[in-house]
């Protein structure tokens, strides 16, 4: 017997209804296919995340580590969002200024970031 | 870029007619080739295909302009073969960009990506250019002619036909006329169709002006409306970034919490 209280096999609680409303929009954000839809999951499930502290006292080790696991897979997904933000941003910002540098001379040239210019 | 031809406008439109099929290849560098056909041989990512689409419009609007210069230099020459292989050239032309865009609404890479949007700047383009050569409400009132009483009809399939014959007569017959109907086509084309799509959005945007604008105001306009857009893009791209650094730093410190209250071991994490 140790001092921690188990409550997972106790009734259900606003805390276990929280808990499984957070698992449930983890499941959702990681099944997600769109990045749209993984980011509003997780913005909604945000607000549960003052569980945190709870939670750990709630579950067995074997569960929180469950937990970890999956939380690294939205931490990996979320990184890998993060950097092809920053390459869209990068890439439209080169857009941006090619706009600004650019003057129309009727009909053509017309805009080269939209060219294949590869060749 | 601009396309140069002699004083009379013949000498480009001459080493064209010899070779119909190269019309759409002014200027091409290899990439350029590619899309003439929009057939890589292998998968093409989205935005290469889009800006081939967009090279293939260039194109186009460059051959318009040549078989438009040569109308005008006819005007003062009156040399009836060359005409009618600027009508030719024209009208084989038109099936090149048509025959492209029909191929690249096809791709799936472009229909993957952002597609109805594609598709409908495909469909506009389509029609911009069918309705340059179908209608006459299109041209100007001082030409009393059409396309189909020159000899080029629309057909079934959505491309155009060439009657030589009736072309042959209508230039004997009405040369003045013929001149003006495809000069005020091809004026039309140029006001209507410098387009061209974003690659991201999959929308149209406007690249020309239009011919009688004297002023830039129109372009810088119309520049000024992409580069708000752009902008509007990037500012939704840096609030995206926002909440994913927040998400991220949430999540992180999540684990941490996790961690440091339940104790878990590294072992006991791997092991999942």
């Amino acid at each position: 017997m140790t001092g921690k209280t188990k409550v997972y096999d106790a009734p259900i609680s606003a805390i276990d209804k929280n808990i499984m409303e957070f698992f449930q929009l983890t499941r959702n954000a990681l099944d997600s296919e769109n990045d749209e839809a993984f980011f509003s999951i997780l913005r909604e499930r945000n607000v549960l995340f003052r569980l945190s502290e709870q939670l750990s006292f709630s579950l067995s080790s074997e569960y929180v580590a469950k937990m970890i696991f999956i939380e690294r897979k939205i931490l990996e997904r979320l990184e890998s969002e993060r950097k092809k933000i920053i390459k869209d941003i990068d890439n439209l910002s080169r857009k941006i200024n090619t706009v600004k540098a650019y003057s129309v001379r009727f009909p053509i040239p017309s805009m080269p970031a939209f060219f294949d210019q590869t060749g | 870029m601009r396309v140069t031809v002699d004083s009379k406008g013949y000498q480009a439109l001459f080493s064209i007619s010899q070779e119909p099929k190269i019309l759409n290849q002014i200027k091409l560098s290899d990439a350029e080739t590619k899309a003439i056909v929009l057939d890589s041989g292998g998968p093409i990512p989205p935005h290469n295909t889009l800006q081939a689409v967009n090279n293939t419009i260039l194109r186009f609007m460059l051959t318009v302009g040549m078989v438009s210069e040569n109308v005008s230099g006819h005007e003062l020459s009156n040399q009836n073969t060359d005409l009618e292989e600027a009508i030719a050239a024209f009208a084989e032309s038109v099936n090149g960009i048509l025959r492209n865009i029909n191929e690249a609404s096809g791709d799936d890479m472009v229909v993957n990506k952002n597609s109805d949007k594609v598709q409908g700047s495909f469909q506009k383009i389509q029609e911009i250019i069918i309705t340059a050569v179908k209608t006459q409400e299109t041209l100007s009132e001082e030409v009393s002619m059409d396309l189909s009483s020159i000899g080029i009809k629309l057909m079934h399939d959505g491309s155009l036909g060439l009657d030589h014959k009736v072309l042959k007569e209508a230039i004997s017959s009405n040369n003045g006329e013929t001149t003006r109907t495809i000069k005020a086509v091809t004026a039309n084309i140029f006001e209507t169709l410098p387009l061209c799509i974003n690659p991201d959005s999959g929308s149209l945007i406007y690249t020309g002006r239009k011919l009688e604008d004297g002023d830039d105001n129109k372009a810088s306009k119309a520049i000024a409306a992409l580069n708000e857009e752009l902008e509007e893009e990037r500012t939704k791209l840096v609030n995206k970034l926002d909440i994913a650094e927040l998400l991220i730093s949430h999540s992180t410190q999540f684990i941490v919490n996790m961690k440091f209250s339940s104790e878990v071991s590294p072992s006991e994490e791997q092991g999942i």
